[in-house]
This record gives structure tokens, C-alpha cells and sequence, in this order.
């Protein structure tokens, strides 16, 4: 019961943030210098007649003042409604969610593949702390957030797809044509992009595991003659893992952020791909539209990840 | 000696409640530690390398990194051309040495401009409380809930690719998160007695913050100033890689491997040499910033 107050508390502490959100993607794209309508005319090869400007920009509604701006295209939004890309002309909202699915679909396995690596790395760095396992996995975590995604990215195209043949270098495949054809598509951009989430966690992971082995409650437990195995397994990853849970969920943010950069790597048809080209061409509407709804699943994911914790630690309701 | 007294009177003067001299005596013992964390001290070589070649870039490059020449293009690495030239004959070493300029100026600037204004707000934030503290956070939480890059690139699309705008960008996207750290140290610090102290003998509340608190804040700071270095660093190259940080011809190590792309089969060495420079760079900061964490943070210090 506590726990629901908890989670009921941190839902709607998100509506303030979200609204503060959609204010400063508006804000941050309504300073363009570049007036959406002088864009659009200059597509079109138009003269720069006065009376069409006005007339466009009044179609656009560009001419009220910017607060009644940004009440119309909350509104409109609220109602799925994001307008029209400039550049192509189809609806922001279906442009966007038709991508969403690639772009969710190489998010969560880049952290799956990085949790799949990075947490046996810390647990195992830290139960043989100081030997080479420790060392192997240190060095592994350091270059995995030193190393530029999209540069490692390049290189597994390299290495994969151009030396050994073995991987397709680009492009997409839904899992539901052909579902083992598909994940040849999925794992060198989804290795590219965990690899920093990868060596953050492998870092946490090993510390708080640490941590957790210096405790009184593990020193007991081996007194008591329980196998090692046991002692670790049982409780200290149950405990490791809790601060481990909160990095997950902020790295995610950096995932997706990511994808925007392995998306033009891999030529990935998701979300980040549609955003580079929306800056490109200035369609602002896309631009406004995609880091609104990247930003909203990051704060999603945080919010679930903070449900998670209150799972995992149970003594969190109690403040 | 006597001019170091003199000084040290200065110091004490102006910061009265920070102990500077028995936490000199205390680095001192810790930067022991630190040199025989060889690590750490391989982080601070690549730091200084990274930094004097960037430093004396116009000097050292031999070759003009905008000068094209056609007729030598795509060479591999020769002795005219120590790392060989790219499509348009630009000889790669002199891109990749002013690349280091271009880099370490971003870092250390975006850094800068999130302290300087991350740090006002995070002190206040953290220092008063109630609900100034609930509604500051709130605005950077919704700051923050935004991906770093994503807003760095949505930000300098808006103003215009140039090496002063990213640097703006990335800075404006640092800001929250310092505020954040500083907010913590305060808050931690706020509750020890020299503060109370200092309150019962009358002293304003914004004299307790800035000559006290924060000077005792400073060891996560410089810890997480190198790391957003670091990061900075990496997320230039990722905007100038999609073309929106530093438009080419200028060089950025980020420009150059989405220019090496094209010839990533027939010229790898084009797409490794800038991968390595920033890797290597990115990794010597955070090695330095490892290292830090262990000499200021003593407590950490035995793993």
C-alpha cells in the first residue's frame, strides 16, 4: 500500500516535469532564426512577395504571439495532432510512430546486450577482486566509455561485415518477416550502442558489489559455513543491484541519444534518422515532435525503473 | 618562505573556515597515493600529450590542414605525410593535431560554462531549500529529461554550426547537471557545525555559501569537471560526425571519420586514426578523473 502512495506520489510529480518539457522543446525550437514560412517560400522557388508571407504565415499560424503559439500545439498535440512536415508533407504524428518501432526495437536490445555483458563482468570482477578476471573486466568497462559509439560502430562495420562477411553492414528487417534474418540486422548497431551503457554498469555493478561483500550481514553468512555461492547470489546481487537499477535507467537517456547517431551509421529507418534529416531540412515541426517523444519514453523508463527500485528496495516508501 | 606566509595570511583572510593548509599537507600525502596508481598517472600523461600537442597545433602541423591538392589525395601514411592525406590531399596529421585544438577548447569550455552558471543555482537550490529547491529542481529535472546529445544537436542546429555554438550547446547542456552536483556537496555540507557557527556569529547566509561551502564542495566538482570533459569531448564528435558541430572544411576529429566513411574500404586508415585520437584522449581524462576520485575521495580509495 505504501508503495502504490509511493509510485502515485512520483506519477504526478511527472506532469509538472513533462509540462516544463514540452515548454522548452517549443522554446529551444521557436528561437530558430530561420521563420518556418521564408523556409517553405524558399522551397518553392517564391518570390519573397510580402502578401504571400503574410498570407503563409498566418495559414501557419505563426503571427500570434508565442505563448498562444505553444497553448495551440499543446493542444493540438494532446490530441495527436503535431501538424504536417514541411518537407513531405505527411502527418508529424504517423511519420513518428511509424518509426518508433525500429528505434525502440535497437534501444532495448542495445540494453539488453549490454546487461548481458556488463553485469556477470561486475559480479565476477568483483568476487575475484584484484586477479586478472578483475583486470580483463576494468579495462573492458574504461573502454567501453572511452571509446566514441558510432567511431566503434564503424569499426564493427569493418571488421564484420566488410573483412569477414558475415553481418550485413546496414538496413532493417522487422522480426516479424523473418525473425533470424531480422536480428542479423540488429546485432552490430545493438552492440554499438550498449557498449557505453555496458561499461558504466560493469563499473556500478562491480563497486556496489563490493560494497555489499564488506558488509557485516556477509561475514556472518560465511561464519555460519553457507557456500560461497550462496552468499553471493542470494543477497548481495539482490542488494548490488539497486543502485545499479538507478544507472540503467539514467544511461538509458544516453541509449537514446545514441541512437540518433548509430541510426545514421547503420542507416537504421528509426526516429533518430527521421530527426537528423528534420534538422537538416529545418522541418521544425519533426524536430519539436521526435525529441518531445524521445524525451517522454525517457522519462517513461525512468519512472518504470523507479518502480523497479521500490521492488528491489523495499524501504523506500518509508520516507 | 616568507611570501608564501604572506599569501597564506591572504587566503586565510578571505576563506576563513576553509582549512587550506592542513588539506594541502593532506593532498600532499594522497598525491603519493596517485603516483603510484600508475593509471592514473598514464591519465594525466595522455592528458598533458593530448594538451601540449593541441597547444602548439600551428607549429607542429607541417602542413596546412585546409590546403587541398588533388593530385596527392587518399595517400597512405609516407614521409612527406606522416599519416597519409584524405580525399581532397589534406595531409591527416595537421587535421588530426588542429582537431586536438578543436576538441580540448569544446571540453574545457562547455565544462566551464556549466560551472559557472550551474553552480549559482545548484548552491542556492541546495543551500535554501523549500520551495525554491522544489521548483529549481523540477525545471532541470525536466531539463534533464531531455537525451544530452539530442539537445546539444537540437541547439546548435538553432543557432548554426561553428565551433563557438557547440561549445555554447554543450555547455547549456551541462548546466543542470552541475547544479545537481553542487546542490548535493551543499546540501551535505550545510548540515556540519562550522556552518551553524558561523550563522549564531551573524554572518549573511550568502557569505556562509560562497566562502565556506562551496570551497569545501570543490573535490566532486573537479571530479565530475574532468568526466564532463571527457564526455564533452565525445559529444563534439558525435555532432561533428553528423554534420551539425564543426562543418567541414574546418577539422574536427568527429568531421573527419563521417568524411572517412565513403573509403572506410579502399582507406581504413582514414576512419581509425581519428577514432583512436579520441579515444585515446577521452580515455586518458577519464583515467585522470579516476584517479582524482581516488586522491580527494580517500574513502573510495581501497578498491
Amino acid at each position: 500500500m505504501r508503495m502504490i502512495i509511493y509510485l502515485i506520489k512520483r506519477l504526478i510529480y511527472l506532469i509538472p516535469v513533462i509540462f516544463l518539457l514540452t515548454i522548452f522543446v517549443f522554446a529551444m525550437l521557436h528561437l530558430l532564426p530561420g521563420n518556418p514560412a521564408d523556409i517553405i517560400l524558399a522551397g518553392e522557388g517564391g518570390a519573397e512577395d510580402p502578401i504571400v508571407r503574410a498570407a503563409l504565415m498566418k495559414e501557419l499560424g505563426l503571427d500570434k504571439p508565442l505563448p498562444v503559439q505553444y497553448g495551440i500545439w499543446l493542444w493540438r498535440a494532446l490530441h495527436g495532432h503535431f501538424g504536417k512536415s514541411i518537407y513531405s508533407q505527411e502527418e508529424v504524428f504517423t511519420l513518428i510512430l511509424d518509426r518508433f518501432p525500429a528505434t525502440l526495437m535497437l534501444a532495448f536490445s542495445a540494453v539488453i546486450v549490454s546487461l548481458l555483458v556488463a553485469l556477470p563482468a561486475g559480479i565476477i570482477s568483483a568476487v575475484k577482486r584484484q586477479k586478472p578476471a578483475d583486470y580483463a573486466a576494468m579495462t573492458f568497462a574504461l573502454l567501453g566509455i572511452s571509446l566514441p559509439e558510432f567511431w566503434f560502430g564503424i569499426m564493427l562495420i569493418l571488421t564484420f561485415s566488410l573483412w569477414l562477411r558475415w553481418l550485413p553492414s546496414m538496413g532493417f528487417l522487422s522480426p516479424l518477416e523473418n525473425f533470424f534474418e531480422s536480428l542479423k540486422f540488429l546485432i552490430l548497431p545493438s552492440v554499438a550502442l550498449g557498449l557505453r551503457m555496458a561499461g558504466v554498469v560493469t563499473r556500478m555493478t562491480r563497486s556496489s558489489m563490493l560494497d555489499e561483500l564488506g558488509q557485516d550481514y556477509v561475514r556472518t553468512a560465511r561464519a555460519k559455513g553457507l557456500p560461497e555461492r550462496t552468499v553471493v547470489f542470494l543477497h548481495t546481487l539482490k542488494n548490488a543491484l539497486i543502485p545499479t537499477v538507478t544507472i540503467v535507467g539514467l544511461q538509458f537517456g544516453t541509449i537514446l541519444g545514441g541512437t540518433v547517431v548509430i541510426e545514421m551509421v547503420f542507416s537504421w529507418p528509426g526516429v533518430g534518422q527521421l530527426l537528423i534529416e528534420a534538422i537538416l531540412t529545418r522541418d521544425y515541426l519533426v524536430v519539436q515532435a521526435a525529441v518531445l517523444f524521445l524525451s517522454c519514453l525517457f522519462v517513461l523508463v525512468n519512472f518504470f525503473v523507479d518502480f523497479i527500485y521500490t521492488i528491489l528496495n523495499p524501504r523506500v516508501g518509508l520516507e | 618562505m616568507r611570501i608564501l606566509n604572506n599569501f597564506s595570511d591572504t587566503i586565510a583572510g578571505i576563506f576563513p573556515r576553509f582549512d587550506w593548509r592542513s588539506r594541502l599537507a593532506h593532498f600532499q600525502d594522497r598525491f603519493h597515493d596517485f603516483k603510484k596508481n600508475r593509471l592514473a598517472f598514464l591519465g594525466i600523461l595522455i592528458v598533458i600529450s593530448v594538451v601540449v600537442i593541441a597547444t602548439l597545433a600551428p607549429l607542429i602541423q607541417i602542413h596546412d590542414p585546409l590546403q587541398q591538392n588533388i593530385s596527392s589525395r587518399l595517400q597512405k601514411p609516407n614521409i612527406e605525410h606522416i599519416l597519409g592525406t584524405d580525399h581532397f590531399g589534406r595531409d591527416v596529421w595537421a587535421r588530426i593535431v588542429n582537431g586536438a585544438r578543436v576538441a580540448l577548447s569544446v571540453g574545457i569550455i562547455a565544462v566551464a560554462i556549466g560551472i559557472i552558471f550551474g553552480t549559482p543555482i545548484g548552491a542556492i537550490a541546495g543551500y535554501y531549500r523549500g520551495r525554491v529547491d522544489e521548483m529549481i529542481m523540477r525545471a532541470m529535472d525536466a531539463f534533464l529529461a531531455i537525451p544530452p546529445i539530442l539537445m546539444a544537436l537540437v541547439i546548435v542546429a538553432i543557432l548554426g554550426s561553428s565551433l563557438f555554438n557547440t561549445m555554447i550547446a554543450i555547455g547549456i547542456v551541462y548546466i543542470p547537471r552541475f547544479a545537481r552536483v553542487i546542490r548535493g556537496s551543499v546540501l551535505a555540507e550545510r548540515e556540519k557545525e562550522y556552518v551553524e557557527a558561523s550563522k549564531m556569529v551573524g554572518e549573511p547566509n550568502l557569505s556562509i555559501l560562497f566562502r565556506q561551502i562551496l570551497p569545501n564542495s570543490l573535490s566532486p566538482l573537479i571530479v565530475q569537471a574532468t568526466v564532463f570533459i571527457a564526455y564533452a569531448i565525445l559529444t563534439e564528435a558525435a555532432l561533428s560526425f553528423l554534420g551539425l558541430g564543426i562543418a567541414p572544411p574546418n577539422p574536427s576529429w568527429g568531421s573527419m571519420l563521417n568524411e572517412a566513411r565513403l573509403f572506410i574500404e579502399s582507406d581504413p586508415h582514414l576512419a581509425i586514426i581519428p577514432g583512436l585520437s579520441i579515444s585515446i584522449t577521452v580515455l586518458g581524462f577519464n583515467l585522470f578523473g579516476d584517479g582524482l576520485r581516488d586522491i580527494l575521495d580517500p574513502r573510495l580509495a581501497e578498491r
